[in-house]
């Protein structure tokens, strides 16, 4: 096929997986305490692997949401997958499911899930989803998502620190070993489903019938996309919280470099997703130690400006699309 | 003490109970009717109470409002207690007598002395602090013969809660105030907050808990609470 | 026996009849032009012929099988169909778009290369390869698209008014390649509103009004 287009593919993913190397290394060496088997094991391990996990699975999530939609706008945070599973955490931590486990993973999923189909249902029309009904949906159910996270907080307050600022700022703070448990596999199987469909998810962007026409099956693997959405995003929220412009900011930028193909772009986004947000826990745990900025101000801050300049570029390109 | 104890005629919820004396306040605020009510010709506070409209109309009702200074050590103890004397017109021996009953003496420092962590906890809101120097616990604790870890990581004031300032510290100890305590689900809920089963303090369980309203008043029921806390900071052995 | 059969094939949508119980059918290496009034049931026609609409009434068969029962992929192996309009992609290569049609519908074989290079002759994309959609004139994006379907090898072609957006270069292109494909074996239906073409070239004319075939 197009040769360069997979050497820049080759080229981008060596020098994120290095970059992620170089940014694991650090976060585990680094931290307000001294340094001793004890902090790195348990403080700082799991926490540096559920940021790779947590950004990896936000980044490829965006990526799918944009190419199955084709909507540039599509993330999800956006499209109330990220706010609606957080409901679904404070929820299930209202009845009593303990955080970091998987049953409040599956909570979290759970809910999730039903606000995609809510959302999805209202947009569609014969089956056709209308993209944009399907973004105003989406940040009607955010709304209401947190709404619920407000009202579910004071039943929770029992267990160790989740105000309504954890939920929607997003803090690795309380990552342990269970949470990466709880998070990793489904955020796995997620990936898995993601990079199974990728290469059918480009004629999508035909519309739906031509793309049946050519014999892909644009519902089926917008049902697949819409699953691994879930899978990716809702069980780290469960454990970190809301983690905004990840999504939204990844896939846009790797775009401009790598082009559309879903094939690459999904797996280049997972790894500079985990970058991403590894740097950003990394920022957030050290610039003013002892005390920690939230990760989602940080990737605000960070993502907000990117974004706007990555707008300028698309817009001189031309190129407003997916 | 100061054996103005008949004339009082209203109190604040911090105070030891007096039979017979209505307690106006509410939360952390006067209760402007209530105040009123009883009537004072003098009235004790201390900078931080508000609001600020209940002071003026307890000032415009004639009374005498005076201001008492904080106290976040134990050396300033003596300063209140003369302040609080004069106001009440009470004699300079009364108030000397108070004063080196009150006081406080260093203890020997030792080299077993307890490494102790000032948590203050409020579940609800989710706010963990850490106390570091200058927050009164750590005077305390140092009156006690205990080292106050915040201060010897080196934080300045109330710092939030974060596993590896915590861990860092390595306290012995934990000290907490009930309420807080129990606005985080007791020793159980403690121990899940960052850091705090993988310190000695969480991993043994070793939890101190004080009255709210006693820990910080830094008034007539300091002395024995700085007796009690020796006595336990002194039967913990530093490993 | 005929490639393509529709056997009183009816299609009712939002409570209208846009194909009234039509019987009609293709044989093997024809070129079929429908013609008629736009509303006519043109599209609609094209697309249960496809296999992308299901009719209401009726049956459609391809080579003696119900469209109906073969799945989506079995279908794209066996016809191709290109809309009125193809909006999208924009952020792809025509090389990429070109490579859906081979991938997807006829699976990738050893002489894939030198079907695309014969292609992409004949639609005259060459000089397009390395360019993103977004760049290309309405006429150019066209051609690309035929081109993609061309390329799935199917062995009927249905095209909805493929000259609509063609310049009088690209229109004589587009007969030559239509007239190339048939004469090489293969089944090509197309919908158009150029009348002379279609009585000169076409071996089958569908006269369609108000969703019935009038003369065919």
């Amino acid at each position: 096929m197009n040769v360069s287009s997979g050497g820049r593919f080759a080229l981008i993913m060596m020098i994120g997986v290095m970059a992620v190397g170089v940014v694991f290394a650090a976060s585990l060496v680094t931290g307000f305490a001294d340094i001793s088997p004890q902090i790195v094991w348990s403080i700082r391990a799991p926490r540096v692997v559920l940021t790779l996990v947590v950004g990896a699975g936000l980044a490829v999530a965006g990526g799918l949401l944009q190419g199955v939609f084709g909507n540039p706008l599509a993330a999800p945070s956006i499209i109330g997958v990220s706010a609606s599973g957080a409901a679904g955490a404070s929820i299930g931590a209202a009845l009593g499911i303990p955080f970091n486990s998987i049953p409040l993973a599956f909570m979290g999923v759970i809910i999730a899930g039903v606000g995609l189909i809510v959302v999805r249902s209202i947009a569609s029309r014969d089956g056709k989803v209308n993209s944009t009904a399907l973004l105003l949906g989406g940040v009607a159910i955010s709304f209401f998502s947190l709404a619920l996270v407000l009202l579910a907080t004071p039943f929770v307050n029992r267990e160790a620190g989740r105000s309504f600022s954890f939920w929607a700022n997003g803090s690795f703070a309380l990552a342990t070993w269970s949470g990466v448990i709880a998070v990793a596999p489904l955020v796995v199987v997620g990936l898995v489903i993601a990079f199974g469909i990728a290469s059918r998810v480009d004629p999508l962007s035909l519309g739906s019938i031509a793309a049946r026409a050519l014999g892909v099956d644009a519902d089926r693997v917008t049902q697949y996309a819409l699953v691994a959405v879930v899978l990716l995003v809702a069980p780290g929220v469960t454990v970190v919280g809301i983690i905004a412009f990840v999504g939204l900011v990844v896939p846009h930028a790797l775009r401009l470099f790598l082009g559309p193909r879903n094939t690459f772009l999904l797996p280049a986004s997972a790894v500079f997703g985990a970058l991403l947000v590894a740097s950003a826990d990394f920022i957030s745990r050290n610039m003013l130690a002892p005390a920690e900025i939230p990760v989602g101000a940080v990737t605000a801050l960070v993502g907000a400006p990117v974004f706007l300049v990555l707008l300028r570029q698309m817009v001189r390109r031309g190129v407003m699309s997916t | 003490m100061l054996g103005a104890g008949g004339q009082l005629v209203g109190q604040d919820e911090t105070s030891e109970r007096r039979t017979g004396v209505p307690v106006v306040t509410l939360g952390h605020q006067i209760d402007i009717e209530k105040a009123l009510e009883v009537d004072p010709t003098l009235v004790l506070v201390d900078e931080l109470i508000g609001p600020p409209e209940a002071i003026d109309a307890l000032k415009q009702s004639g009374a005498d409002v005076v201001s008492v200074p904080p106290v976040w050590n134990l050396a300033d103890v003596p300063q209140r207690v003369a302040a609080l004397a004069d106001s009440v017109g009470a004699s300079d021996a009364v108030a000397a007598q108070l004063g080196s009953a009150l006081a406080v003496s260093d203890p020997a420092p030792a080299s077993t002395s307890p490494r102790v962590a000032f948590l203050y906890l409020r579940g609800p809101s989710a706010v963990y602090l850490l106390g570091g120097s200058d927050t009164g616990a750590d005077a305390l604790i140092k009156a006690a013969g205990g080292i106050d870890v915040g201060s010897a990581i080196g934080l300045k004031g109330f710092v939030p809660l974060t596993a590896e300032a915590l861990i860092e510290a390595d306290p012995d100890i934990v000290l907490v105030m009930t309420e807080g305590l129990a606005s985080v689900g007791g020793v159980d809920g403690l121990v899940k907050l960052p850091g705090v089963a993988q310190t000695d303090a969480g991993a043994q369980g070793r939890v101190i808990a004080v009255d709210d309203r006693v820990l910080l008043s830094f008034g007539a029921r300091t002395p024995s609470l700085v007796a009690s806390l020796r006595e336990i900071f002194g039967s913990v052995e530093r490993e | 026996m005929a490639l393509l059969e529709l056997k009183g094939v009816s299609l009712l949508t939002s409570g209208v009849e846009r194909v009234a119980s039509v019987t009609a059918s293709v044989d093997a290496g024809q070129l079929v032009a429908i013609v008629g009034p736009n509303g006519s049931g043109k599209s609609s026609l094209l697309g249960l012929m496809a296999g992308l609409l299901t009719p209401t009434r009726g049956s459609v068969l391809l080579d003696g099988r119900l469209v109906s029962s073969m799945g989506l992929r079995e279908l794209a192996t066996q016809r191709a169909w290109l809309g009125q309009s193809t909006p999208g992609a924009d952020n792809f290569t025509v090389a990429e778009v070109l490579n859906w049609g081979r991938i997807f519908a006829a699976g990738e074989t050893s002489d894939a290369q030198s079907a695309l290079d014969e292609v992409v002759e004949v639609f005259e994309v060459q000089d397009l390869m390395t360019a993103r959609l977004h760049r290309l004139s309405g006429g150019q994006r066209q051609r690309v698209h035929l081109a993609r379907i061309w390329l799935q090898g199917a062995r009927i072609t249905l095209l909805d008014e493929p000259d609509s957006s063609l310049d009088e270069t690209g229109r004589s292109m587009l007969r030559g390649a239509v007239q190339e494909c048939v004469r090489a074996g293969r089944t090509v239906a197309l919908v158009t509103h150029d009348r002379g073409w279609a009585m000169s070239e076409a071996d089958l004319v569908w006269e369609v009004c108000a969703g019935r075939i009038v003369v065919g």
